[in-house]
């Protein structure tokens, strides 16, 4: 098997992705992506410690966390569509009403 | 058969689906009750039903999904059902 | 009958009358004033009563305990039985003047309910045992002199005039208080040890003050006695605290008479007198005293020269006597006791002839109706009385007199005669001749002249010579004139026909009970008494300057011999400075209140205030509103910034967790 440190580096590596583009991307349909990244990134890590200790408990949890991404994923995109019937763009630039 | 309409056809088309209800509930209770089936044994899902252990992972996941986690499980169903619904909700284009 | 448990009548009576005219006076006929004439009549008898008492059986003496160390009572010696006396005759007589003078005002009940109360707090100073009960009773009479100046209250110069004599003698009063307080804690630091504490001790009593002056230092007592000095200075007008009296001849003549010239500006010489042993154990403040005096003598006189209004003249006059008084008492650093004696004979005789003066100025300005003096003259055929009332005080005044010659005894000469004769010869010629400093000799004798020289001035301008103006004067009726002639007899007769058993009578003050138990404390001063055989000038010089007052100002205002138009326009810069009173009003007002005191002071500490104290205050608060100003940019309202910084924070986190250990 491999070590379990090259599936860490992986899991960082798109972990760090899926931050950066949550910080700096303007559209709102990248951003949902990238938190998906994160949320698959978490999977990774999980799922790694899981075979290396030979216990099936982590595969569960995934299963769920898997679940618990698409609904959140689907809420997600339902508001998404509510501002752009708003503002013809899902440019999240411009969604700062709530400021000082 | 031809269609019979009206209150008469009604009371027909009832009378049938009762009978045909009781003759079903009827056999089965004939049929579930007059054979044995054998004694009941615990599933020990980490091995085959011939001995083999040659499980693979999604077997074991599906194992424990239906009885440490299965509350969890249902749960979920539920979280699924109110994000359906919400997402909908939202995503609905408004009538005019 | 012992009439000194009467003794609490004599202020109280007229306190009752204050309150009974107050109430009923409108109802009653001529305001009212019949009240307090039967009250302060009452009072007198009672007075005369315990005077005779007093030389049998000694001091009156009541007092009751008050709280702590202080007790409520009354003293009355023989210096405050002939003060009683006088107070309550003279304020009985012009209280019988006012009947007519004030016929004709709305406001009568007021009136003579404040002269009833000011009569009231006067007698109170008077019978005060000690100093404390004292200086309440002093508040209470600077009250009813600011209510009787302002009694006209509408006209503002009647108005600014009452403030003006309250906030001056205001300032004489904090001296007082402040010396008072520091008596106070004197005698408690050392007195109160050494008596034991079987029984109370009053410690501001003046009788527990006097028996133990030698355990008070003699620095400690010279500040006391020097801020009594300054409570004297404010009420009796002397330098600096005299520019009150002149304006405050704003109110009516009778108020005048019975305040400013009888009674009121008495009371700080009756509080050098009554605090005499003080000021005997520590004799720098006596010399201030005597400096102070004369100096106010010869420098009120040379305002009154030139003033046209009659009253302000003896307003002047009355500081310049007021000035006799205490050089009098500023002798007794030589003297002795025998100096009480002096001053409170010319204050007595000063009330008579004084009061006097004022009555028929009121006489005059009632029958002339204008106060001007330029615009009086020969009034001697209409007003007979008046005029030659006026003539007998205005002898007084100056001083007349033969100097050589004694009937029975008695000298030949008018009161004042004998009473600035006594100050003079027995008092500042004294000093000088034990201690070689002849200033108040000085003092006193040119103070004499320039006296005498306005007051015939005055006389001579209102009565003699030919009209100025078209006037309809008549004499006055006789609630006015009778008063005047008892005051005109008195001014001539009392003097000599009671100097020696006064000055006797008043000796037994203090000399046995506490001077000369004082005599061996007072270090290198050495009492010396009354110097003998004087030189025959020095007995002329006061007849002299005296009678040469009278024929120049015969000669100038009446025969017309001579002109001082010349000098006396304002164009001479001598008359200017006179005429503007050697510009106290720019010193005083201008220079000292508006430039330096409101300018300077004022303005500094409402700087402070408003620049540091507040601006500390708001520099805080700005700089916390300043603070938010810059904070509250961290709410953009860009979710991508919120979320940048959470996940920084989770960073941080995992970064020190992974240093330091999860646990």
């Amino acid at each position: 098997m491999l070590p379990v440190s090259y599936f860490l580096i992986v899991s960082a590596i798109v972990f760090s992705i899926g931050v950066y583009g949550v910080m700096t991307l303007r559209s709102g349909i990248m951003i949902m992506m990238c938190v998906e990244l994160m949320l698959n990134a978490a999977n990774i890590n999980l799922i790694a410690f899981s075979s290396h200790f030979s216990q099936v408990n982590g595969h569960v949890f995934v299963l769920f966390s898997i679940a618990l991404a698409a609904a959140e994923a689907a809420i997600g995109f339902a508001i998404l569509m509510s501002i752009f019937r708003s503002k013809q763009n899902v440019n999240i630039d411009n969604i700062n009403v709530l400021r000082w | 058969m031809e269609q019979l309409s009206g209150k008469v056809g009604n009371m027909i088309n009832l009378a049938t689906a009762l009978l045909l209800i009781a003759a079903f509930v009827f056999a089965i209770t004939i049929a579930s009750t007059s054979n044995t089936w054998g004694d009941a044994k615990p599933i020990d899902y980490t091995v085959w039903d011939d001995g083999s252990k040659d499980m693979s992972g999604i077997e074991h996941v599906g194992g424990l999904l239906f009885t440490k986690y299965v509350v969890p499980f249902e749960v979920l169903s539920l979280i699924l059902l109110a994000a359906l619904l919400g997402s909908i909700y939202m995503a609905k284009k408004e009538e005019e | 009958m012992d009439y000194g448990s009467l003794a609490f009548l004599i202020p109280t009576l007229p306190v009752i009358a204050f309150v009974l005219t107050l109430a009923f006076g409108k109802k009653l006929p001529s305001g009212g004033g019949h009240i307090p004439i039967i009250a302060i009549a009452t009072s007198f008898v009672i007075s005369v009563l315990i005077f005779f008492q007093i030389g049998k059986t000694g001091p009156v003496e009541q007092s009751a305990h008050w709280f702590s160390v202080l007790n409520v009572g009354i003293y009355i010696d023989q210096l405050a039985v002939v003060m009683l006396m006088m107070v309550t005759f003279v304020s009985m007589l012009i209280h019988i003047y006012a009947l007519g003078y004030m016929s004709h005002d709305d406001a009568k009940p007021r009136y003579f309910a404040e002269t009833a109360l000011f009569t009231a707090a006067m007698l109170g100073v008077i019978l005060a045992d000690n100093i404390l009960q004292f200086f309440i009773a002093w508040e209470l009479v600077g009250l009813c002199s600011y209510l009787l100046i302002g009694f006209w209250y509408k006209k503002p110069s009647a108005a600014a005039a009452a403030k003006k004599a309250f906030l001056t003698t205001r300032v004489g009063d904090v001296l007082f208080l402040a010396g008072i307080v520091i008596l106070y804690f004197n005698m408690q630091k050392f007195v109160l040890p050494s008596l034991g504490s079987h029984d109370i001790v009053y410690l501001l009593q003046f009788s527990t003050i006097f028996e133990n002056l030698q355990m008070i230092p003699t620095n400690q007592l010279t500040i006391i006695t020097l801020l009594f000095f300054g409570g004297a200075v404010g009420k009796s007008g002397q330098f600096p605290l005299h520019v009150w009296l002149p304006d405050a001849m704003e109110g009516p003549t009778t108020v005048s008479a019975l305040i400013h010239a009888a009674t009121m500006v008495t009371a700080g010489v009756y509080l050098v007198a009554r605090t005499f042993p003080m000021f005997v154990a520590a004799p720098n403040s006596l010399l201030v005293v005597a400096y102070v005096g004369g100096f106010t003598a010869l420098f009120a006189s040379t305002m009154g020269l030139v003033m046209n209004d009659i009253k302000r003249v003896l307003a002047f006059s009355t500081i310049s006597q007021l000035g006799y008084m205490m050089l009098a008492l500023g002798m007794g650093a030589i003297i002795g006791g025998e100096a009480v004696g002096i001053s409170m004979f010319h204050l007595i005789n000063h009330a008579f002839f004084k009061a006097c003066l004022f009555l028929c100025a009121g006489s005059v300005i009632h029958a002339v109706g204008t106060n001007d003096l330029r615009e009086m003259g020969g009034l001697y055929s209409k007003m007979k009385i008046t005029a030659i009332t006026m003539l007998i005080a205005s002898l007084a005044l100056a001083g007349i007199g033969l100097p050589f010659l004694e009937i029975a005894g008695f000298k030949l000469g008018t009161s004042g005669f004998v009473s600035k004769d006594a100050i003079i010869v027995e008092g500042a010629w004294s000093y000088a001749h034990f201690t070689g400093d002849w200033i108040p000799f000085f003092f006193g004798v040119s103070a004499a002249l320039l006296t005498s020289i306005y007051t015939f001035r005055l006389w001579f301008m209102a009565f003699g010579g030919k009209q100025r103006k078209e006037l309809h004067a008549h004499e006055s009726p006789s609630t006015m004139t009778v008063p005047l002639m008892i005051l005109a007899v008195l001014a001539l007769v009392f003097g000599s026909l009671t100097f020696t058993p006064f000055l006797g009578f008043l000796e037994g003050t203090y000399e046995e009970p506490y001077l000369e138990k004082l005599g061996e404390f007072m270090g290198g001063n050495e009492i010396q008494g009354i110097a003998h055989n004087p030189d025959t000038i020095i007995l002329l010089l006061p007849v002299i300057v005296g009678i040469f007052g009278l024929v120049f100002s015969w000669a100038v205002y009446h025969k017309r011999l001579f002109s001082v138009a010349s000098i006396g326009h304002m164009g001479n810069p001598l008359f200017k400075i006179l005429a503007k009173r050697y510009y106290q009003h720019e010193i005083f007002i201008e220079l000292i209140s508006l430039k330096f005191t409101y300018g300077i002071l004022a303005r500094a500490g409402e700087f402070c205030d408003r620049k540091i104290v507040d601006g500390i205050i708001d520099s805080i608060s700005s700089f916390i509103v300043g603070g938010a100003e810059v904070l509250k940019k961290i709410q953009t309202g860009v979710v991508q910034n919120y979320a940048t910084v959470t996940i920084i924070g989770v960073g941080l986190i995992a970064l020190i967790l992974s240093f330091r250990g999860v646990v």
